[in-house]
Parts: structure tokens; C-alpha cells; sequence
């Protein structure tokens, strides 16, 4: 958890990592979500397509989170 | 039947008071009568291609759900899926490639076609372009791709998905609606009648305010400047650009009013489709507030897929390796932010024109991006500058950026555009715009004040959403029940003297039907 935080961090500088509305408040945006989830392939080496781009996926980091696992 | 006739306005009433008086679950078939009567209304050659869409998504989405029942090998599944969707998807576009582009690529081709030696240009086809038909195959395409992605089932009553396909207040220029999302506010519209007519009505008079008073008179002054752009010089034709960012606004966001209002009336809301583009402190910010549903649309269904394409993956996994830091990680993101603004550039029409504002937004957007860096800095030296004063330079700067842009969409063409801005240099008579010059356009000075009133009331009443955070209803509901009578009064009021008897020399087209 504490490497996506970092990740988070990383992209998005200066918001609330642990927001439950990440997406819904606007803190990240398509850019954001786009650099995540290259990001995220790269360093929990998991396979996300476009079909995993939905808003709830994205809203909290346990949202990602869970979405790493299910994409293991 | 455009939305401010007089016969338009008397179907829309009949239709809503036949709404509350019929059953509960026969109202969307009321809805899709109402919807096919009015699309009949501008002929049967349209409709063929409205039924033929719908036919042709149905079929595929239907196709997808049976392939995922019946192939239990998940990999056989997801190719029959996604040749049932391709296929789908090049047929859509194809017959709005041929109804809308193709006389223009073969005008466009027909010398290079004779030189490569085929004899003969391309036939040109010369068919009817169908009203609003980018809209109903965007929003068509977009169910179909849902349907493959899993986001819900595909519909199997034709009758409610043709509904969706033909919704008549969002046929004519939009918004491009969700299926889930427009038809879960048909099945569960708001219960409060008093409360749908009341937000209805002050959302479609807002609307008519916007296209019959402000947009309709802005066009003539437009007009009569770019008609003779070489006598009036490049300031007065500045000015025209100008009144027509005015003008388009009014007319199109005018008409997503009328649009919304006519169906909150039966309870249905539909998603935004403006946010204050006025206020928008950036260029993508911008594009987030103006035509919303066109740029969601192109995020959901061409930047998400095109940004995590394997070349564009495999492009950024090469850029943060090899050049790093904020650009490494950008430049594939950018890339595809680019190709999107080019293809809104061509969604507006077949025009080099458009080709060149899509790239004009494409370049600015992609180098603020890759400046953003260097702004900060700046931002960093010069910190005596508040925030706000920074967010007002935003403003100015965005709506200077976006004014120039429209010398592209309105001039007829890209040589012409490059020509009227050139004559702000070469030819500017500055005196021109004190000289009196402005009364003589076509337009009374009634006309020019009534105009420049409300269109400052609007973005007074606009200015006070953005800092409220509240939307119109909540400010009109907020005040005491006379001064709500009151403005309501003095709309209607403002709207019939001026927008419904008004001089014959105002026409009333709405710009975005072409589309």
C-alpha cells in the first residue's frame, strides 16, 4: 500500500492520498489515471487494459488497490 | 423543426401534458412517439438512417451478449466480441464518413486521382446529411462499446433502445448521452410534477433567452462585418470574432437549454453539457466546460484506449527510461491528448479549416502541458502576484486564446481565417469601431442594447454560480417568492418583446445542427 501512496504522491503532488474521492473531487484526472496506471504495470507488474478505467476503480487507493489484486 | 417555432413549442407542451396524464409505464413509449414524429417531421430520407443506427447497434450489442452466453472458450468469446464490435463501429462511422465527409475527400483527391492514373475522380455521392447525426452514432457507438466492456447488458426491447438512439431533446445538437445513464432517468424520472415544470421551464427560458435574444441578434452584426471584411477592416472584424464567441455560445449552450428544460419537464434530467466556459482559467479547462459530453466521450472511447494502446505503453515505458523526468513521463499522454483535439477538429465538419483548429487547440494544449514545469517557476518568481489576481490573468488569457481559434470555425475557409487575422495588421482602421460604424451593421440601437444587457446579465448571473458553487435553481430558490415572480416576469417579458416580435432582418438557425 505504502508504494502506491508513493505513487500516488509522485503523480498527483500535494493532494489528499488518502481521499475516498480521488475522482469524484477532482483531485486526479484522466492525465493522472492514464500516468497511474502505466505506473502502476510498471512497478506491481500486473496487466491493466481500458475495460479496468472506470471511476470506482480509481476513487480511493484500497479502489486500486483491490484492483491490482483482481488483475493479478 | 427547429426548437423555436411556434408549432415546436406547442407539440413539446402538448406532449408533456399527455405525460402526466397517461399511465407510468407507457411514458417512454410516449417519449419515443413524440421523438419519431419529430425527426419524421424534418422527412423519411433522415429517418432511414436513424432506424438503420439503431438497428445496426442493437443488432451488434445483442450479438455480443449472445456470443458471451453461448462460446464458453473466453478467448474465442473476446475475438467474436470484438470483431461484432469493430464491425459495428466501422459501419457506424463509415455512413457518417460518407453522408458527411466524402464529397469532400473526392473534391479533394480528384486531381491527384487523375494524375496517379485511375482515369476518373471519385464519384461524388451528394447525399443528404441526416439532423444530428454525429450525435445519435456517437452515442450510439458508445453503447456499443459499453456493451463490450462489460458495463451493462445489451438492451433487447428495440423499441427503448431506439428511444435512446432518437431522444428528441438531445437529437439535435446533443448532449451525447450514456444508455445507463439517460435511460435510468426515463425509467426513474422525478416524481414532483411542480418541480419539473418549475426547473423546465426556467431551464428552457433561459435557453430561448440565450438563442432568441443574444445569439440571433449577434449574427447579424457577424454577419454583415464578414461580409465585407476588406471595407470594415481588421478591428471591426476582430469585433465580429468576438460577437460571434458571444453568438456561439448562446445559440448552442441556448439550445442544450431548451434542451434540458424540455425534458426535466418530464422529469428526465440530462447530463451537462456546459459548465461557465467564460470562466475557464486554461485551455483544457476550457475543453472540461464546453461541450462536456464531447469531451467525455472522447476520453472514455479514444483517449483511454489510445493512451493505453500497446505502441503508446510501450512509447512511455521508452520515454521515462530514456529521456525521464516530468516530460518522459507526459510525452504519451500528450501524444494522444493531440490526436483527440484533431479529431474534434474534424468531428466539426470537412474542412482543412477544422483540420487546423483541431490543431490549433492540439499545439496548445500538448506545449502547456509540457511547459507546465516552466510555468510553475515563473509562477514561484513571481509570487507578490496572489492567487487570485493569477486566476483572473487565466481567464483573460484563456478567452483570448479561445477568441483567436474562432477565426478558424467561423471563416468559410482555412485561407480565408489566415486573412481576416492577417487584416488586423495589414488593414485595421481602429477608427472604424468609434466611427458609428457599429449602427450601421443591420442592427437598431435597441437591438445592440437589449443585446449587451442580457448578455451581461448572463454572465453576471454565470459569475455568480462559479463563486457560489450553486446552480440556477438553488439562486432563484434562495431569493423571496416575489423576486422570483419577478425575474421570471421580467424574462418572459424580455423574450417576447424582443426575442419572439423582433424584427424580420433576425433569422434563427441553430449553428450546432449541422453537426
Amino acid at each position: 500500500m505504502e508504494k502506491l501512496y508513493e505513487i500516488l504522491e509522485n503523480i498527483c503532488p500535494g493532494i489528499d492520498v488518502r481521499s475516498e474521492a480521488l475522482v469524484d473531487d477532482g483531485l486526479i484526472d484522466s492525465f493522472d489515471i492514464v500516468a497511474l496506471v502505466g505506473e502502476i504495470m510498471d512497478e506491481f507488474g500486473v496487466e491493466l487494459n481500458v475495460d479496468d478505467i472506470l471511476p470506482e476503480n480509481f476513487n480511493s487507493a484500497d479502489a486500486i488497490m483491490s484492483l491490482i489484486e483482481r488483475s493479478r | 423543426m427547429s426548437f423555436t417555432t411556434p408549432t415546436f413549442v406547442i407539440a413539446a407542451v402538448t406532449s408533456v401534458v399527455l405525460y402526466y396524464l397517461i399511465p407510468k409505464r407507457t411514458r417512454p413509449y410516449l417519449l419515443l412517439a413524440a421523438s419519431l414524429g419529430f425527426y419524421l417531421a424534418g422527412g423519411w430520407q433522415a429517418m432511414v438512417y436513424l432506424v438503420g443506427c439503431g438497428l445496426l447497434t442493437y443488432s451488434a450489442s445483442l450479438g455480443i451478449d449472445a456470443v458471451r452466453a453461448k462460446i464458453e472458450d473466453s478467448s474465442r468469446a473476446k475475438f467474436f466480441c470484438k470483431t461484432l464490435a469493430a464491425g459495428c463501429i466501422f459501419l457506424c462511422f463509415g455512413l457518417l464518413f460518407a453522408v458527411k465527409y466524402w464529397d469532400w475527400f473526392a473534391v479533394l483527391t480528384a486531381d491527384a486521382m487523375l494524375k496517379l492514373g485511375f482515369g476518373a475522380p471519385l464519384p461524388t455521392l451528394e447525399l443528404i446529411v441526416p439532423l444530428g447525426i454525429s450525435f445519435y452514432t456517437f452515442k450510439s457507438v458508445g453503447y456499443v462499446i459499453d456493451v463490450y466492456r462489460k458495463k451493462y447488458p445489451a438492451e433487447r426491447n428495440f423499441a427503448r433502445h431506439l428511444l435512446f438512439v432518437s431522444y428528441f431533446p438531445q437529437i439535435v445538437q446533443g448532449p451525447i448521452s450514456r444508455r445507463n445513464e439517460l435511460m435510468d432517468a426515463i425509467d426513474n424520472p422525478s416524481p414532483d410534477i411542480a418541480l419539473n415544470l418549475k426547473c423546465g421551464i426556467q431551464t428552457a427560458l433561459r435557453g430561448y433567452l440565450k438563442k432568441l435574444v443574444i445569439a440571433d441578434r449577434a449574427a447579424v452584426a457577424v454577419n454583415a462585418i464578414l461580409g465585407d471584411p476588406e471595407g470594415y477592416g481588421g478591428a471591426m472584424v476582430l469585433m465580429a470574432i468576438l460577437l460571434y464567441s458571444i453568438q456561439l455560445y448562446c445559440d448552442f449552450s441556448g439550445g442544450i437549454d431548451m434542451a434540458r428544460g424540455i425534458s426535466l419537464a418530464y422529469g428526465v434530467e440530462m447530463t451537462e453539457n456546459f459548465r461557465r466556459p467564460l470562466f475557464a482559467s486554461s485551455l483544457a479547462d476550457y475543453w472540461r466546460r464546453w461541450h462536456i459530453t464531447l469531451g467525455s466521450w472522447m476520453r472514455d472511447y479514444v483517449f483511454y484506449p489510445l493512451s493505453l494502446s500497446k505502441p503508446l505503453i510501450k512509447f512511455g515505458k521508452f520515454t521515462r527510461k530514456r529521456i525521464g523526468g516530468k516530460l518522459g513521463k507526459i510525452l504519451p499522454t500528450s501524444a494522444a491528448t493531440f490526436a483527440i483535439y484533431i479529431f474534434i477538429g474534424i468531428w466539426h465538419g470537412a474542412s482543412f479549416k477544422y483540420i487546423a483548429f483541431g490543431f490549433w487547440n492540439g499545439i496548445l494544449i500538448t506545449a502547456s502541458l509540457l511547459l507546465e514545469p516552466l510555468f510553475l517557476r515563473v509562477k514561484e518568481k513571481l509570487s507578490f502576484i496572489g492567487i487570485g489576481a493569477w486566476r483572473v490573468i487565466g481567464i483573460l488569457r484563456t478567452n483570448l486564446i479561445v477568441v483567436a481559434g474562432r477565426y478558424l470555425t467561423r471563416a468559410a475557409t482555412f485561407t480565408t481565417a489566415l486573412s481576416l487575422f492577417a487584416l488586423l495588421f495589414t488593414n485595421p482602421q481602429f477608427g472604424r469601431l468609434f466611427d458609428g460604424s457599429l449602427m450601421g451593421l443591420g442592427l437598431t440601437f435597441e437591438d445592440w442594447i437589449i443585446m449587451l444587457i442580457c448578455a451581461l446579465a448572463l454572465a453576471l448571473f454565470e459569475l455568480a454560480e462559479e463563486i457560489t458553487g450553486k446552480d440556477m435553481f438553488t439562486l432563484i430558490d434562495e431569493r423571496p417568492a416575489a423576486l422570483q415572480v419577478a425575474v421570471i416576469a421580467a424574462v418572459l417579458i424580455v423574450l417576447v418583446v424582443f426575442g419572439i416580435y423582433r424584427g424580420d432582418y433576425i433569422a434563427s438557425e441553430f449553428i450546432y445542427k449541422q453537426y
